[in-house]
């Protein structure tokens, strides 16, 4: 209200609009007191003393209270009727003079609305996500009685695989479940007319599936139980909606027709229902068929008769009407025990483990650790958003400060509390709706970003499509409400309680001493977030860090992978051999490429084949299993993938003949069955096969970057060229290591030049895959560190106003101090004691904030202590020296102070 | 306070008259008319608030809150297009009115007769 308005007349809006009152009574008592003003300054012009003129001028006006009264009966009715429309009125006024007074200060109004865009837009672009996550349903029947079942592991881990006849056994033996299927996910190399070859996702399922699913087929049929049972056509396959669609041209006649699964022909018997893609959202089918199809596909299909052969990834369970999931894990683990007793060999300690699906199944993985990661993101985005409303807060309170005046003369006025604090309200609504509004750009924009950053088990963001549908666009109005009541409601309060006398004061010397301690709690609050932001981001980094510095046994830089499977185009071991001997030779042709060998299995990237072992010349404990990971792998093996050998030599070209089979192991299966001497020349039996131990090899993890360092096997693929007809990976060793990833289009010419039925089912390099194994701590580390640094920001510039206005008030005391004696040190050591407090209190809160919160992402730090004591003691250090630049950098004029000058202009 | 329906009448048309150059807050209106009549109609100065907006309900003025040259804030009362009419109907019968009540207190005895 510093600007100079036009004096007096009726049409002065503005006025109007910021003083409207809309109480009849109150407004009639204003025009009476203005009449009385001036009719006793006009009595006193005439010569009146004050004493008689208010007097007189009371005597000729009458009763005001009865004039007032009367005013009423004639308005009142009036006002009453139009308070609603004026209501709506007055709002579109609010709005307005808001959008006035907020033009007046755009740099005000662009950092309030960049700062919400940022928070509410990340708290929706994480939202969505996690709705298409977590509250996403499969468009089946009843979802939400849908169970996952999985056989418990040997080591006791509730997940793994079961047989199939453990699947009878579950499924028969129980009814609190009241129908049971297998889905066991696979890829497979699909043949179109027309089309050339490709991998896709098939489930292969048991013939009640989609009974169980309670699904109608799009057009033709879905897989019966008949078409399950021995005897009945097998190569009968169910296409997805999206695959008829885009690879058979939404064909009427394509049911009936053949397509090709692995070379097979199988007959197409029916279309899905549009939008089904299985059960398994990280990898949605395109075809399902029958388990009696095994065979068909080029499978062993005798394994449906063996007990021990443990290889159905997922079973998944109805739960019989009004039962809980309680009962139906009751009723299991009543039944393992059964099963134990008549069986105790093939059971073993082996349970039964039910999870409620949530909606989609995680292969082999609980459910709920899905949920924990979006958990975490949201934490983080929520934190940030909830300091982005701290520190508007403060903002306000300051900007209301210097308003204080324009709300004191407004109070004087007539203009009501609740009318204040109403106009107060409006304007921070107003501000959080631009910020909502940006937010929903912003969220645009960061699911662009985040589209190709993998979560948690194989799930990409892009993989679940998150939209910014109707639900999400609600929550996100949502958070701008209730952050713009958050933000904006307290500091208004504050302002519309003070008085106006108070307020004319205020506006000259700062804020009361309540509003004072009121802004200092926000900035302790925000120095709080952004410790724990901090220390989270912190845990992150290192974490990163250590993963990505970590010896983990080979050498990841300049290695290309390239994996693919000539079984799914019809080699068998021999031919297969053949294809690989003359693809590692074109290779081998390629610029830069330094070594090139063959392997089932590469470090990292997981172990798929593991067995028993007995060792010649080693007694084994009696509860000791002696189980080993087994891979298979070509001569130079070791020396391609950068293993460093202990002792002995690599697999060679030596090892091709059929003199007897010969393993690399590594050294924990050197140390712990050869303990004390050397394992080289030693034997071991696999089965009835003797293997002669030719070289110890350094420990690599196989199965992921956590893993336990197991005993490892690699035996020599061409002494077993059946492998050969499986998926292989070629790791091509290149001498150019920023040139990597440069080679795998020409690998991909080569391949095809050699025979172009076989799909390609990983073209990558090392550093690609280890970046996409650590893409959610990456991606955790980036949202939080970005976030805690603009934390960390916001709190020191909040803590440097605090401290700055504390000294501009007391200079006039501080000066008379120094003129009295007292140092500039002195001086300043009091300010800071007694300024600084939210500093040492928000550091305080944050540790503890830490401590608590952190243990939630314990989970995603691939075994660092979430309290960390290093980081957490690292994180206050990095606080503590930024927030005590910024209380002591406005504490430096006090060097320079000048106590005539300061006092003179008092 | 005065109530007759010949001192309502008037009080509304002294109003109506005194709008009718410019908008005017209560104040204004009062010592307008104090200053024109003397101090002739006089009657509690109060009542003019319950006359301006019983006026304003029946459409005749309209108000609007705005600032005196002294920075008071202030009531403004303006004539609406109503309020001009019966401004002009309300003074022809007015002065028709007075002017045939004034004949009759000065006309000679006989000219009834």
């Amino acid at each position: 209200m510093t600007r100079r308005r036009e004096a007096g007349g009726p049409r002065d809006r503005e006025f109007r609009i910021a003083d409207y009152a809309p109480d009849a009574r109150s407004e009639a008592e204003d025009e009476v007191r203005h009449y009385l003003e001036e009719r006793e300054a006009e009595l006193r012009a005439e010569g009146h003393s004050p004493e008689e003129a208010r007097q007189l001028a009371r005597e000729r006006f009458g009763d005001p209270d009865e004039v007032v009264g009367a005013v009423e009966a004639v308005t009142g009715p009036r006002i009453r009727a139009g308070r609603r429309s004026q209501w709506l009125a007055s709002l579109v006024e609010d709005v307005r003079f808001t959008i006035r007074t907020l033009s007046r200060q755009p740099g005000f109004a662009l950092m309030a609305v960049l700062t919400l865009g940022l928070g509410i837009g990340a708290n929706t672009a994480i939202f969505s996500v996690a709705s298409a996550a977590l509250l996403r349903q499969p468009p089946v029947q009843e979802p939400e009685r849908l169970v996952s079942v999985h056989t418990t592991c040997r080591s006791g881990e509730p997940r793994c695989a079961s047989s199939y006849p453990d699947y009878t056994d579950y499924r028969e033996g129980q009814s609190s479940i009241e129908d049971l299927s297998v889905v066991a996910g696979e890829q497979v190399n699909l043949g179109l007319r027309g089309a050339a070859a490709r991998l896709v996702d098939a489930e292969l399922v048991s013939g009640n599936y989609f009974r169980l699913l309670g699904l109608t087929p799009a057009r033709g049929r879905l897989l019966q139980p008949a078409d399950d049972r021995p005897g009945s056509d097998p190569a009968v396959a169910v296409v997805s909606h999206a695959l008829w669609r885009s690879g058979m041209g939404a064909d009427p006649d394509a049911v009936g027709g053949t397509l090709l699964i692995n070379r097979t022909p199988f007959t197409v018997i029916g279309v899905a229902p549009e939008g089904f893609r299985g059960l398994t959202l990280a990898r949605p089918a395109d075809v399902w068929v029958s388990l009696h199809a095994l065979d068909a596909l080029g499978e062993d299909g005798s394994v449906l008769e063996q007990r021990g052969a443990r290889w159905i990834g997922d079973l998944v369970g109805r739960l019989a009407d009004g039962v809980t999931v309680e009962r139906a894990r009751s009723e299991m683990r009543a039944l393992s025990d059964r099963l134990a007793e008549l069986d105790p060999a093939a059971r073993g300690p082996r349970s039964i483990t039910v999870d409620p699906p949530g909606g989609y199944i995680v292969p082999g993985r609980d459910p709920a650790e899905l949920d924990r990661f979006v958990f975490l993101l949201h934490g983080v985005v929520g934190l940030t958003l909830l300091l982005a409303c701290a520190n508007l807060a403060n903002l306000l309170l300051a900007r209301a400060t210097a308003r204080s005046a324009e709300m004191g003369l407004r109070r004087a006025l007539g203009a009501g509390r609740n009318r204040i604090v109403r106009q107060l309200v409006t304007e921070s609504l107003v501000l959080a709706l631009a910020g909502g509004g940006a937010g929903v750009g912003v969220a645009a924009l960061m699911l662009i970003g985040l589209s190709s950053l993998a979560l948690p088990f194989g799930f990409t963001v892009a993989g679940l499509d998150p939209e910014l549908d109707a639900g999400v666009l609600a929550f996100a109005f949502g958070l701008t409400l209730a952050a713009g009541l958050l933000f904006g409601l307290a500091p208004a309060i504050r302002t519309s309680r003070v008085s106006p006398s108070e307020a004319l004061r205020q506006s000259r010397s700062g804020p009361t001493a309540g509003t004072a301690r009121f802004q200092a709690a926000l900035v302790a609050v925000q120095v709080a977030l952004s410790l724990v932001l901090l220390t989270g981001a912190g845990l992150f980094v290192r974490t990163l860090r250590d993963a990505l510095t970590e010896d983990y046994g080979f050498e990841t830089e300049g290695l290309t992978l390239f994996a693919f499977d000539p079984s799914t185009a019809g080699h068998t071991g021999p031919s297969a051999a053949g294809l690989m001997r003359s693809l590692a030779e074109r290779a081998q042709g390629l610029p830069g490429v330094s070594a090139v060998s063959v392997g089932r299995d590469v470090p990292l990237l997981g172990s798929t084949l593991g067995t028993f072992v007995t060792v010649d010349g080693y007694q084994a404990a009696p509860d000791e299993e002696m189980r080993i990971e087994l891979n298979f792998a070509d001569p130079g093996w070791f020396a391609t993938l950068g293993i460093p050998m202990v002792e002995g030599r690599d697999l060679s070209t030596a090892d091709a003949g059929p003199g007897g089979h010969v393993a690399v192991i590594n050294r924990t299966m050197a140390d712990r069955w050869w303990p004390g001497r050397s394992a080289v020349g030693g034997t071991f039996n696999i089965g009835s096969r003797e293997v002669r131990v030719v070289g110890v090899a350094k420990d690599t993890r196989y199965d992921g970057i956590q893993a336990e360092q197991q005993p490892h096997v690699t035996l020599a693929l061409p002494q077993n060229q059946a492998r050969y007809a499986s998926v292989v990976v070629m790791a091509v060793r290149t001498d150019r290591p920023g040139d990597a990833a440069s080679l795998l289009p020409a690998l991909a010419d080569e391949l095809r030049a050699l025979d172009d039925r076989i799909p390609i089912i990983l073209s990558s390099t090392m550093r690609n895959e280890l970046g996409r194994i650590l893409s959610p701590q990456r991606l955790t580390a980036w949202l939080m560190g970005g976030f805690s640094i603009l934390a960390l920001l916001l709190a020191a510039v909040g803590l440097y106003g605090l401290v700055n206005y504390a000294v501009t008030r007391r200079l006039p005391e501080l000066a008379v101090r120094s003129a009295l004696g007292a140092r500039a040190g002195e001086l300043r050591g009091a300010v800071v004691l007694r300024h600084a407090w939210p500093l040492a209190i928000g550091t305080v809160a944050g540790v503890v904030g830490a401590l608590a919160l952190t243990p939630l992402a314990a989970a995603f730090l691939l075994g660092l202590p979430p309290r960390d004591p290093a980081t957490i003691g690292a994180v206050v250090v990095v606080l503590l020296i930024t927030g005590l630049l910024a209380v002591l950098l406005p504490t430096l004029r006090l060097e320079r102070i000048e106590p005539m000058k300061v006092l003179r202009v008092e | 306070m005065a109530g007759s329906d010949l001192f309502t009448g008037t009080l509304d048309l002294v109003i109506l008259r005194v709008l009718q150059w410019e908008p005017m807050h209560g104040y204004g209106v009062g010592r307008w008319i104090r200053d024109t009549t003397d101090g002739v109609l006089d009657v509690d100065e109060g009542a003019l608030y319950p006359a301006l907006h019983r006026l304003e309900r029946d459409g005749l003025v309209t108000s609007e809150w705005g600032r005196t040259e002294k920075g008071r804030r202030a009531r403004y009362y303006a004539l609406t297009r109503a309020g001009r009419e019966r401004l002009a109907e309300e003074t022809r019968r007015w002065n028709e009115h007075s002017g045939a009540v004034s004949a009759v207190l000065s006309a000679p005895r006989e000219a009834g007769a």
